[in-house]
């Protein structure tokens, strides 16, 4: 589905990430684990297009997505951000509306009418005319999750989408990812938190100093043992 | 203290009040249009190559001189150099506009830039240009900034109408030294017109602290 060749990038002439290759399938979840500053997240924005400075390529069905215009752009990737930033001035619902309406150009009506119908798949529709300093951390999180999914994407990208969250929260997105993962969506995420990547995982990929050092699907996890640094790092 | 002087002359007061205000309006409509512009250009995540820095030297210029001064080149000097006569209605309009508009500009951009950069990341990554990002996002969040501050400037713009008499505009400052002139009881004239002056700022206080009440999204 998408296929990433190569990535490196480079911050104040330090490799940040090192001919970095990994495919992202449909219907999957795919995890990036590692230490702090290995370069997961760094991955996640190249991925979301919110850096531009990279080597490699791309591809999503074979077309690069580099040749894409920021509209095709934001309806194939969504992003969801460590911190949620939601909009503080805007409703709940305004905050899934607003794309719909100034980037999709759909009416205010029917923005509306898809930013409810998406609110609802994640259980936030009851507090469409809520301010985001009225919602809980989880709450946020779902509401940020609504946010790109409104735009339809292929794949959902979400940094560390646990970090803030108590374990209640955090089983509510691990249903919620796994019903999107269901419907077709790839997710691709980053995440700390190793008994939530324990659980939510199909592909896993470890990062360290900017290099993948080790991948696995579930299903070999336990069976193949070159993957012990995984093995480590998930404590199995 | 005798304030029948005072009541004899409300109509020049009040005459002295419309122009104060016109002048007022004038500035802070030239203030804000300039120093919105100025300020969103400026700021950290759009600074336009060559345009940026150019406006960083206006801005300057237009802080680092005071009003008066650029009143009178207002005044004396534009026609001399651009061969157009301002009245002293219009000149003492420009040159408080201007030199509002450079402290606004510094706001806006401050406000602009206190916003984290996340704000816009997440603008991007739903689809928003520069300036929908701008518009629907950046700007809604600085105001809870900027309003407070624009008070205090609109404030002061205010008051600096009264150096505009110094041209013989008959605002209220002017007002009250021809009332003066006539009658010759200090007191009460001064008085009456610093208590207008602070009627007009009070009510200017009054309708910027509910702007920025209803611009209080984190209390909703």
């Amino acid at each position: 589905m998408m296929c990433v060749k190569n990535l490196s990038i480079t911050y104040q002439k330090k490799l940040i990430l090192n001919r970095v290759s990994f495919d992202v399938a449909g219907n999957q979840i795919t995890v990036f684990i590692g230490k702090s500053g290995a370069g997961k997240s760094t991955i996640l924005r190249i991925l979301a297009g919110l850096e531009t400075s990279y080597e490699g390529a791309l591809f999503y069905n074979e077309c690069d997505v580099r040749t894409l215009t920021h509209k095709d752009r934001v309806g194939l990737i969504g992003y969801v951000t460590q911190n949620y930033t939601l909009f503080p001035q805007l409703t709940v619902l305004q905050n899934c509306s607003l794309a719909l309406e100034k980037v999709m150009e759909l009416s205010a009506a029917q923005a509306e009418s898809k930013a409810i119908e998406v609110l609802k798949k994640v259980g936030m529709d009851s507090y469409r005319d809520a301010y985001p300093c009225a919602l809980s951390g989880g709450q946020k999180q779902r509401v940020a999750i609504a946010r790109a999914l409104c735009l339809d994407p292929k794949i959902i990208i979400l940094d560390e989408p646990t970090s803030a969250l108590d374990p209640e929260n955090v089983n509510n997105i691990v249903v919620l990812l796994k019903q999107l993962a269901a419907c077709g969506i790839a997710v691709v995420l980053s995440s700390q938190d190793m008994a939530f990547v324990k659980m939510i995982f199909d592909r896993i990929y470890l990062v360290d100093d900017g290099m993948i050092i080790e991948s696995a699907d579930r299903q070999q996890i336990t069976m193949i043992d070159d993957v012990s640094a995984i093995k480590k790092f998930l404590m199995l | 203290m005798n304030f029948n002087s005072v009541i004899e002359y409300i109509p020049l007061l009040l005459q002295g009040v419309f122009m104060t205000v016109v002048l007022w309006l004038g500035a802070i409509t030239i203030s804000c249009v300039v120093g919105t512009l100025f300020g969103i250009v400026r700021c950290r995540k759009i600074r336009i190559n060559y345009v940026a820095p150019l406006l960083d030297l206006i801005t300057w210029v237009l802080r680092g001189i005071p009003f008066y001064v650029q009143l009178l080149i207002a005044y004396f000097v534009l026609p001399n150099l651009l061969g157009i006569n301002l009245s002293p209605v219009i000149a003492g309009i420009i040159s408080l506009g201007f030199c509002s508009a450079g402290y606004v500009s510094q706001m806006i951009r401050g406000s602009i830039n206190a916003i984290a950069d996340d704000q816009w990341e997440a603008a991007w990554v739903l689809g928003l240009n520069t300036a929908q990002s701008v518009r629907y996002v950046i700007v809604p969040q600085a105001l809870r900034t900027i309003i407070p501050m624009l008070c205090g400037e609109f404030d002061m713009v205010l008051k600096s109408t009264s150096v505009i008499s110094t041209l013989g505009v008959l605002e209220l400052t002017g007002a009250g030294k021809n009332i003066l002139a006539i009658d010759m009881q200090v007191v009460p004239v001064y008085c009456t017109v610093a208590l207008l002056y602070l009627f007009f700022s009070s009510l200017l206080n009054i309708v910027f602290e509910y702007i920025g009440r209803r611009l209080r999204y984190d209390v909703r």
